[in-house]
């Protein structure tokens, strides 16, 4: 065991273009885990500021569940679990969910997942605004959309724009866990590298490589963006 | 800094026009197999969900180019070459058992060998896939383990839930839980060899050729017991009490007692595995040395 080359940059190199044809997968799980997880983080968060009652009670327990439940064990939940609990509904619409692709479960998992802080990141920053502004507002005869839209909203967007931008970079790396339920993304193929080649280092190598590089980007982007849309100079 | 967000867009809307077009591609494949049926063929063709590993050389993994390939593979191609009524596709499952109790999967194929509490619980095929005789494995040099009665006392490592896992607890239910395990993940094979060289365990058990794979594998030299300490034989597994699943399994079985006779299963052992492992050997279920 002493002798074995446990790593090589030049298979970190070689792996490196089968790891990338495999990138698109994961983001497209994290563009459609974004995109739905925003849908329903609004609709959490407008469920949260307006209190709409049993609604807020639930939203609650859902944001509890997603903070305190590790995200491959939500995973294996909504993959066998939701098949058992939405079959009946779905049955009748021709789809059998059991034999829909993981990666359909995989961003539903993300989706809910993320929305679930999402909505902590809008009630929280719409919150976070001063209540002083809005009697001000409504005492100079603002309508409430035009509250929201000349003093609240660009205010809580600077707020939530950094915590945004945390979401979207963990949301990236969590999609490192889709390989659990059987998606070959960046890290499911790293795997059946090393059981082709028996190395497997080098693909995670690779692989970390690869998410380093886009993560920064999407830091850098972020606080670009935060910059733009600086209110408080 | 506008080119940098730019060019992450320009990977995103690319990522999702793939990810459409793959979708397409599925849909309209099946599409075409089930019109084609229908035209075609009297018969209904079923698609049979069929979990394989990927990581597992040289039964089943993937090529370079993401294609599934292996031993399993092969057998299983062949099989539903002969079989008209079934259209295989494959899929990879974390753990093929639930996959298979929750109609994710119909057929689950990963060198399963059979013992009556898997019997208890799933269908199995009564066609074999490869026989395992499976063998004590210890650090190279070692003269005091040959039998699973000089495993008593000894730490010996197993795959969690597998049958060689069985066996040694099955022997320690008798034997006042003689032998002292410790339950490792059936990914973690460098944990087993470390263990083994640095003596923190004393033997593990596996078929000669997987030994040989990773002797091969991890440049290292390890000991074997002259006689394998129990033999057993590797099948595919369905659901049980499932007519549907009946009906497969029967003809999954007849394909393979075709592949048998002709000798193609014993072809495909001899490419992949490098030697003939599916004449059936009798089955010695009660362990003892």
């Amino acid at each position: 065991m002493t002798n074995i080359s446990y790593f090589s940059f030049k298979r970190v190199w070689e792996y490196f273009p089968q790891l990338l044809s495999h990138l698109p997968t994961t983001l497209v799980i994290v563009f459609f885990a974004l995109f739905f997880g925003f849908l329903l983080g609004i609709l959490i968060a407008v469920v949260r500021l307006f209190k709409v009652p049993v609604l807020n009670q639930l939203s609650v327990v859902y944001i509890s569940f997603v903070r305190g439940v590790p995200i491959n064990i939500q995973l294996f939940i909504v993959y066998f679990g939701l098949p058992l609990i939405l079959s009946p509904l779905f049955l009748p619409l021709g789809i059998d969910l059991n034999r829909v692709g993981p990666i359909y479960f995989v961003i539903a998992t993300y989706a809910f997942s993320t929305a679930a802080f999402i909505s902590v990141i809008i009630s929280a920053s719409i919150w976070g605004i001063d209540k002083g502004q809005t009697e001000a507002a409504l005492s100079i005869g603002m309508t409430r959309p035009q509250l929201f839209r000349r003093i609240i909203a660009p205010q809580a967007l600077h707020i939530a724009l950094p915590e945004f931008g945390n979401t979207t970079v963990s949301t990236l790396k969590n999609t490192s866990l889709a390989f659990t339920v059987g998606v070959v993304d960046m890290v499911g193929v790293i795997s059946a590298i090393a059981a082709r080649t028996k190395h497997s280092l080098e693909g995670y190598v690779g692989a970390a490589i690869i998410y380093f590089v886009l993560c920064t980007l999407l830091e850098r982007g972020f606080s670009f963006v935060e910059k733009k849309y600086r209110v408080f100079k | 800094m506008k080119r940098l967000i730019l060019v992450i867009s320009v990977i995103i809307i690319i990522a999702s026009l793939l990810a459409g077009c793959s979708s397409n591609s599925n849909t309209t494949t099946t599409n075409t197999t089930t019109s084609a049926a229908s035209t075609t063929q009297p018969v209904k063709v079923t698609t049979v969900q069929v979990a394989v590993a990927n990581d597992f050389n040289p039964y089943a993994y993937l090529d370079a180019n993401g294609n599934y390939i292996g031993y399993e593979i092969d057998v299983l191609k062949d099989v539903d070459a002969l079989l008209p009524q079934y259209q295989f596709n494959y899929q990879t499952e974390s753990d093929q058992f639930v996959a298979l109790t929750s109609n994710k999967v119909d057929l689950i194929a990963h060198e399963w060998e059979s013992n009556p509490e898997r019997q208890a619980t799933y269908l199995f095929g009564n066609q074999l896939v490869t026989t395992w005789a499976a063998h004590i494995v210890f650090k190279d040099g070692r003269t005091d383990i040959q039998t699973i009665s000089d495993l008593e006392g000894k730490n010996v490592m197993t795959f969690q839930g597998s049958n060689d896992a069985y066996f040694l607890e099955t022997y320690n239910k008798t034997h006042n839980n003689a032998i002292k395990l410790t339950y490792v993940s059936s990914t973690d094979v460098t944990v087993l060899l470390t263990a083994i060289q640095t003596g923190t365990a004393d033997a593990f058990i596996l078929p000669l050729r997987i030994v040989q794979q990773l002797e091969d594998g991890y440049n290292v030299k390890l000991g074997t017991s002259a006689e394998p300490v129990y033999n057993s034989n590797t099948y595919f597994i369905y659901r049980k009490n499932d007519a549907s699943e009946t009906t497969l399994q029967q003809a999954v079985d007849g394909a393979l007692k075709t592949l048998t006779d002709n000798g193609t299963l014993k072809a495909l052992s001899i490419q992949w595995l490098g030697a003939d492992y599916v004449d059936p050997v009798a089955i010695e279920t009660t362990p003892g040395s």
